[in-house]
């Protein structure tokens, strides 16, 4: 999972520098769409090329430790609590829920969608924007939904409400999934547990403002929820297998997401501590 | 500096109970983690713990929301900290772990207390179907789009159902968008309309007074907006230029939309 999720943020990489080439040449949405598909097709290359080579040269720095495939049957009866959060949670996806509005992102979508147009509209009236910051500008993620829309013809709701929740929710829980196998290593009858009590956990926390469970429920189209429900768990299993690239990536992935300081996110800051803690264990083992 | 650090006491000030069981329980996952074995786990816990300690001690939190520019409250911050990871890790020590009794009955009292209240996520408003929009909004857009068909209109109404316009249609524009007076959504565009807190002052009010009457509807004979959608209880008090003719939206709104260039004529 890690290698996919790694390969999925390269793939990401490859659309926003699609979307980056479109934007400064002052092409319109056709222009992306256009280029979307070579620019996934190159995305899976590239991923599959540069997952392969990490892993390799990862598993001769460090000796590679047998990792059990999981399988369902392996969860028992804590397979439990994954199924009821796992039915609460595509239960309130299937049915119509207030959108929370707090960023431009859905509104972004679809006026670009409507117009044709690349950043070139306000995104809270739909007329044409005078000044688009250029840090706001470089964010792709609502331009890639809105030639989704206008590709295949899908709505605003269905899309952004319902369809992308859902991936990154199950994007999610794999990653997840795949750092409870790293910290429930010998004990896998676990690892179920772990990822149903997570999933229950975005269910419980769906009405804290703010919090993850309520950013995924109501808004999980946009960057800050799949920064908090992907990109930071991610960040955390990168760090705790020590493979430092993949962590930076997701840095990378997060600037291209959200707004941050000049490129400087919060997974910046999740790295850095983790890295300090690694150093700290490092000079302990030694001494 | 000072305006984080006020972020950052604003934040602790109205930290929830339930945020605070969560961060009890979070503090039991760290203790059952800091007892099991394994570096990995020992890793988590130790960088979780000095995330914790970073944004919730006034001078590092204050720090960090300078840093990112203070563009995020400092709840956002809280995202840093890997709470499901350890919550979940602690769960799955306390199960496994019935020798620590105590921690194991805490964890599973609090899990409990959190399901409780929090267990109502499907207890939200009504909403429209297939918009994403509340259903008051909803029904008012509907009436809208009954009196107007397909033709552009710039709206200009209260912030509480304009802000979900867009959302219904894109041949609606919304005249000042959406979060007006939201000074935060002043980082994503550059409005240029001035200081316009009076309007929204009036706009957001339950009740129209004679003297605001006056002002608004000079300011709609101004400006020309195709449409104003105000609360229904405000109409015997518009008295509205005669080129406006009056819809009713829904129980709550009424519209009040410009005739065309051709009806005019």
């Amino acid at each position: 999972m890690i290698d996919l999720t790694a390969g999925l943020m390269i793939l990401w990489g490859c659309m926003e520098a699609a979307y980056l080439y479109v934007l400064f040449t002052g092409g319109a949405l056709s222009t992306y769409e256009k280029l979307l598909v070579p620019a996934l097709v190159a995305g899976v290359l590239l991923a599959f090329v540069l997952c392969t080579l990490y892993r390799r040269w990862y598993r001769r720095q460090e000796p590679a430790e047998e990792e059990k495939r999981l399988s369902l049957k392996d969860g028992g009866v804590y397979l439990v609590v994954l199924a009821a959060a796992g039915a609460l949670t595509l239960a309130h996806f299937a049915g119509n829920y207030v959108v929370d509005l707090t960023d431009a992102v859905y509104e972004m979508a679809v006026n670009t969608a409507d117009s044709g147009l690349l950043m070139e509209q306000h995104p809270y009236t739909g007329q044409a924007a005078g000044t688009i910051p250029t840090r706001l500008q470089i964010l792709g993620l609502s331009t890639c939904y809105a030639a989704v829309m206008d590709m295949t013809g899908l709505s605003a709701y269905r899309l952004m409400g319902q369809i992308v929740p859902v991936l990154v929710w199950l994007w999610s829980l794999g990653v997840y999934f795949s750092l409870g196998k790293t910290l429930l290593r010998s004990r896998e009858k676990y690892v179920w547990l772990f990822v149903g009590l997570v999933a229950f956990m975005y269910v419980m926390t769906a009405h804290m403002e703010g919090a993850a469970g309520y950013r995924l429920f109501y808004g999980g189209f946009s960057g800050e929820t799949i920064r908090v429900c992907v990109l930071l768990p991610f960040c955390v299993l990168a760090c705790c297998r020590k493979r430092w690239l993949w962590a930076l990536l997701a840095a990378v992935c997060e600037a291209a997401l959200v707004w941050t300081t000049y490129g400087i996110g919060y997974c910046a800051l999740v790295i850095g501590v983790f890295f300090l803690v690694s150093l700290w264990q490092k000079r302990r083992m030694r001494a | 500096m000072n305006q984080y650090f006020l972020k950052w006491q604003e934040g602790v000030t109205d930290f929830k109970l339930e945020q605070g069981a969560v961060l009890l329980l979070f503090g039991i996952s760290i203790f059952l983690i800091f007892q099991a074995e394994g570096m990995t786990r020992k890793r988590l816990a130790s960088a979780g713990t000095i995330l914790c300690l970073l944004t919730f001690l006034p001078f590092t939190a204050t720090l960090l929301l300078w840093g990112y520019s203070g563009f995020y409250d400092w709840q956002d911050l809280l995202m840093t900290v890997p709470v499901f990871s350890i919550l979940a890790l602690g769960g799955c020590l306390a199960v496994e772990r019935s020798s620590h009794g105590t921690a194991t009955a805490l964890f599973c009292i609090f899990f409990l207390f959190l399901s409780v209240t929090n267990f109502h996520a499907f207890d939200g408003q009504e909403t429209s179907e297939g918009y994403g929009i509340p259903s008051w909004a909803g029904e008012a857009f509907d009436g809208l789009q009954e009196a107007v068909g397909d033709r552009e209109l710039q709206i200009l109404g209260d912030n509480d159902l304009l802000m979900y316009v867009r959302l219904y249609s894109t041949n609606w524009y919304p005249v000042y968008g959406r979060d007006l007076w939201d000074t935060q959504a002043k980082g994503y565009v550059e409005y240029d309309y001035g200081d316009l807190s009076w309007l929204s002052d009036i706009l957001a009010q339950d009740t129209i007074s004679a003297g605001n009457s006056k002002i608004l509807v000079s300011y709609v004979k101004e400006t020309q907006p195709d449409c104003l959608i105000v609360l229904s209880s405000w109409e015997s008090e518009l008295v509205m230029p005669a080129d406006y003719n009056l819809v009713t939206l829904s129980g709550q709104y009424i519209a009040y939309i410009k005739n065309t260039p051709e009806e005019e004529i």
